[in-house]
């Protein structure tokens, strides 16, 4: 047996954990390789156009994976933390996989909802008999689960970049966006950079929210409010949740009179436009820098 | 010899030029269609201004618009700005009290907003062209209409044809739907000039402080329908300036002419440009799975720009010619 894991969606924050859980069972598995153009243009013919970038890139991984392995780790994240959802394509892309690969695979997909340790407990008993062994594998993949990639960021100006973590470190999307701020001699922070609690308050406007991932942009976006310069907001094309979050925060930051730019992605290449819009928003900070214009309300 | 400097402005659809003394008077400007052929429409540009004006010096230069980069590596520019810098630039110079710059081009529409005359914030449209230039053009040849009557005739209806403004597909069925009703061509014209206004309002301008003075700038511009459509909506008065289409331009020239004062010399590589056989190419890099599209520029025989590749091996490697 050989377990395919997709280096796309959820690998981007729970990777590490699924790493090590699998090699102390001694489960051999195979992660699909950084995103390139090629896993991309794979992926985007199994969905429809109107799906956002993340999910045509996650196919694109399953593509590269089918008959280099015989299973497909895929969990469907539902609900965290009583109450708390993820997006329905986080949801739905089993099912996805499951239309297209079922011939290639036999697909693992434990559904987690609010169950976390449980699920890959049970998991774990159906791949090994020995229980010890199992919650071994949890515990010591457990140190994981809250050390996320960070981007490294020391010096100012700062740049809060906003969006989920499959979009900031997957680097095939977010390169010419990274680059193009640090050639403007920006510093880059990301949600990833705040501590867990802060990341899941649920004080204020957080409350409402019912998105996890949403909740932690928004707890971010304004807890970082007041360190950074601006504040650069990534949103997949037809990203539902998003589109509605970046309102909510777009109106906060006019209010608080920090520069807050919108870029939408999708796959085509072309990175002019983005760079247009991000040289003139790093220069308009610039320029609030030197005529001191932060301190002016608008 | 007058000592000038020069700017350039290379959209989606136009070309623009403009030479500006030293006390910043425009002694000549032109305007002319890209036509998907940047290089030709930059050298018939230089033509066109030097016609006219064989006694002066350029001494700098300075690209923008969306082909700025590769412009500024053709004509030896000294500095290559991004389009909202440059027309925030003209438009305080021309009218230090500007609050608000709306600009519509071929493919873009951006709204800048200005502090003491410095840029504070902008914002541009994103992933869609509705709304903008190439939309009313294309509507003005299947209706028949020369663009530059457009506005007009949205000035004589009297009232206004309810049209889609989001969406250039849905703009257009509605549009044919209406003239199928018996609906006149004005009010139709009149709803599409208020549909763009709506667009831009409800998407590219939305939750920004509109405040006076605001210059209406771009092709669009020309557009007297669109204008007053703006008016409507605001209910403050919207100025467009005498040279609305070539702000950009003039924008840049006035940086080059900062930034060369600075400097003391230009990069610009003279009139004989003309005579140089400029070239683009592509290629499809394979030595990883990225496939990077790297372009490169060409000189007669010499490469003089390349960019494109995500590992920046194709660009790190080019002699500095720049």
């Amino acid at each position: 047996m050989k377990v395919g894991i997709p280096r796309a969606l959820l690998y981007y924050r729970y990777g590490e954990f699924w790493k090590s859980f699998f090699k102390c069972l001694n489960v051999d598995f195979i992660i699909s390789p950084p995103t390139n153009k090629k896993i991309l243009d794979q992926g985007v013919k199994y969905v429809s156009s109107e799906v956002c970038l993340p999910v045509k890139i996650i196919c694109g991984h399953l593509d590269w994976l089918k008959n280099k392995a015989t299973h497909l780790f895929l969990p469907r994240f539902v609900e965290l933390n009583n109450g708390l959802y993820t997006c329905p394509k986080m949801i739905g892309i089993v099912d996805i996989a499951r239309f297209h690969f079922q011939n290639y695979f036999q697909i693992i997909s434990p559904k987690i909802k609010n169950n976390f340790y449980w699920t890959h407990f049970k998991l774990g008993l159906k791949l090994t008999k020995n229980p010890l062994k199992v919650k071994n594998a949890i515990d010591n993949a457990q140190k994981y689960l809250n050390s996320y990639p960070k981007l490294k960021a020391n010096g100012a100006p700062k740049i809060l970049l906003l969006s989920h973590f499959y979009n900031i470190y997957d680097y095939y999307i977010s390169q010419p966006i990274i680059e193009t701020f640090k050639n403007q001699g920006f510093t880059i922070i990301t949600k990833e950079h705040l501590d867990n609690k802060r990341l899941n308050s649920t004080k204020g406007f957080a409350k409402n929210i019912r998105w996890v991932y949403e909740r932690e942009l928004y707890n971010a976006f304004y807890y970082f409010l007041p360190q950074v310069q601006g504040v650069c907001n990534i949103i997949s094309f037809g990203c539902g949740p998003d589109s509605l979050i970046s309102e909510v925060m777009l109106n906060e930051a006019h209010i608080q009179n920090k520069p807050f730019l919108q870029l939408i992605i999708d796959e085509h290449t072309s990175a002019t436009g983005l760079i247009t819009r991000i040289e003139a928003f790093c220069e308009i900070i610039k320029k609030r820098l030197d005529n001191n214009v932060s301190s002016i309300i608008l | 010899m007058i000592k000038t400097y020069l700017g350039i402005d290379v959209g989606s659809i136009s070309t623009k030029g403009v030479l500006i003394t030293e006390n910043r008077e425009i002694i000549a400007h032109a305007y002319l269609r890209t036509q998907g052929q940047p290089i030709e429409a930059i050298k018939n540009l230089i033509k066109e201004l030097f016609k006219d004006n064989k006694n002066i010096e350029i001494k700098g230069v300075g690209t923008t618009g969306s082909a700025r980069r590769l412009a500024g590596v053709i004509v030896g520019a000294d500095v290559i700005k991004n389009e909202i810098i440059t027309h925030a630039v003209a438009a305080t110079y021309f009218y230090p009290e500007t609050r608000t710059i709306i600009e519509i081009g071929g493919q873009d529409s951006k709204i800048i907003l200005l502090k003491d005359s410095v840029p504070v914030d902008f914002a541009m449209n994103t992933v869609c062209a509705a709304g903008t230039g190439s939309f009313l053009e294309h509507q003005a040849i299947r209706l028949g209409i020369p663009i530059e009557e457009f506005g007009d005739y949205a000035l004589r209806a009297k009232k206004a044809a309810t049209i889609a403004g989001r969406c250039t597909v849905f703009a257009e069925s509605d549009m044919i739907h209406k003239t199928q009703l018996g609906i006149p061509i004005e009010e139709i014209i009149r709803g599409l000039c208020e549909a763009i206004v709506r667009n831009y309002l409800g998407t590219v301008a939305k939750g920004k402080d509109i405040q006076p003075l605001i210059l209406f700038q771009g092709g669009v511009a020309a557009n007297i329908g669109v204008k007053t459509a703006f008016e409507r909506a605001l209910g403050i008065e919207v100025i467009v300036p005498q040279h609305f289409l070539i702000m950009g331009a003039i924008g840049a020239a006035f940086i080059a002419q900062d930034y060369t004062q600075k400097t003391k010399s230009t990069k610009f590589i003279g009139e004989n440009l003309l005579d140089i056989n400029f070239k683009t190419k592509t290629f499809e890099c394979r030595d990883c799975t990225n496939f990077c599209e790297v372009i490169e520029t060409y000189k007669n025989t010499q490469i003089i720009d390349r960019y494109g590749d995500r590992c920046g091996k194709w660009s790190e490697k080019l002699p500095n010619i720049i």
